[in-house]
């Protein structure tokens, strides 16, 4: 029997013994749940009926580059769930992302999550998305005007200034003043991710650099995150979260999908335990009575 | 200019990390006792199902899969909605759905 401090010790291990049922029962449950048709889908599918030359859209090229057009500046809802994913702002797009995205939101929106571990001022740098909320500072995004304040965590520059990485976790506050309404409190948790990389909650950290800059053992950098995360989830059962990375698709979704794992636990594997020991008890009872 | 796109998981092993930073974070609940579960945690403890049965017979111990936690005070904690959600807490469990709802089987897009 594998014990959870045998498997800890070796994350892909662990990894290579989840059986293929769990992640197809994942899949299932969200079919059931959060997977529907795209709003995209609908509106066009709806447009092709009216409009036979739109049907031309549905051959798959030309759909896929068709489907993206609604999401230009606005971010996308995940049905069932009270996620909405984003792309990162860049330098161009800020204005668009705070006063669209965030501050003209038909839902109002109060908690950020970015997922990255570069920010900076000029698109000319290497980024995973602008630095809009690791400095404290103001910001001119045309009719709005953002203060950003209580940056909390640990965060480093480039010498120029204009590159900052976190490490760890990074909480940040930022109010949203408008000339015609009324001032919005966003809070935005930044985690420390690269691209391509899940959250580690495993004891193999290979960020020792961070351990350092930190002063933390590996133990509280892990119970750190998972307190974190747990934190996020509980507000995500009652009030929306805009997750973004650079892109919005792969870190965003590997966030929001662990985050939906984590609100169906029970539904996906409990029942499955108590299924196997009904049957086990069940089968034991026959071979006893025979 | 960027464009926005629903978060997308496509590949095998992000499901898998998905599940285990879930199962994770879940743990982590418990041992700070967040929430409570009256059932054994799943992902290890279960899916190996050979080695337990001889660990168990080797050691005597059949107590780690013969608890039966069926008591209707234990289903209703199961399906807290303020732990597991609200839309589907209290339903019955349903029998995973049928692949029909999946036009690729390579990816998942969740949004």
């Amino acid at each position: 029997m594998l014990h959870r401090e045998d498997v800890d010790n070796s994350s892909e291990h662990y990894i290579e013994q989840i059986p293929l049922r769990f992640v197809t029962k994942v899949i299932a449950v969200a079919a059931e749940t959060f997977v529907e048709g795209n709003i995209y889908n609908k509106q066009i599918k709806e447009q092709a009926k009216k409009d036979p030359s739109l049907k031309e859209c549905f051959r798959e090229d030309e759909y896929l580059s068709k489907r993206d057009e609604p999401f230009l500046n606005n971010a996308t809802r995940i049905p069932g769930t009270n996620f909405i994913a984003s792309a990162g702002p860049d330098a161009h797009s800020l204005e668009t992302f705070f006063m669209d995205t965030v501050y003209n939101s038909v839902i109002p929106i109060h908690q950020v999550v970015a997922l990255g571990s570069c920010t900076a001022y000029r698109d000319s740098d290497y980024q995973d998305f602008h630095d809009y909320c690791l400095s404290e500072r103001h910001i001119n995004c045309g009719q709005l005007d953002v203060t950003i304040r209580e940056v909390d965590g640990k965060v480093s520059r480039t010498i120029s200034g204009h590159q900052a990485s976190p490490h760890g976790i990074i909480h940040s506050q930022l109010i949203i003043n408008s000339p015609s309404q009324s001032k919005q409190t966003l809070n935005v948790t930044v985690f420390q991710l690269n691209d391509n990389t899940p959250i580690n909650l495993s004891k193999n950290t290979d960020d020792d650099r961070d351990l350092h800059l930190l002063k933390k053992t590996q133990k509280e950098l892990l119970n750190d995150r998972k307190e974190a995360l747990w934190q996020l989830y509980q507000k995500s059962l009652t009030q929306p979260i805009l997750v973004h990375c650079a892109s919005g698709v792969g870190r965003t979704g590997h966030f929001i999908l662990t985050m939906e794992i984590l609100k169906h636990y029970s539904r996906i594997f409990l029942m499955t335990i108590l299924t196997m020991s009904l049957m086990k008890f069940i089968s034991c009872f026959k071979i006893c009575e025979l | 200019m960027r464009t926005v796109r629903p978060g997308l998981v496509n590949t095998l092993e992000q499901f898998k990390e998905a599940i285990v930073n879930a199962d994770r974070i879940y743990r982590y609940a418990l041992e700070k006792k967040y929430i409570h579960a009256t059932l054994p945690c799943p992902v290890l403890d279960a899916e190996v199902p050979g080695e337990a049965e001889a660990e168990e017979l080797q050691t005597g111990n059949r107590s780690s899969l013969a608890t039966p936690a069926s008591t209707k005070q234990d289903n209703q904690q199961l399906y807290d909605p303020k732990i597991f959600g609200r839309k589907n807490a209290g339903k019955s469990f349903k029998h995973p759905a049928s692949p029909k709802n999946f036009k690729s089987t390579s990816s998942c897009v969740i949004g």
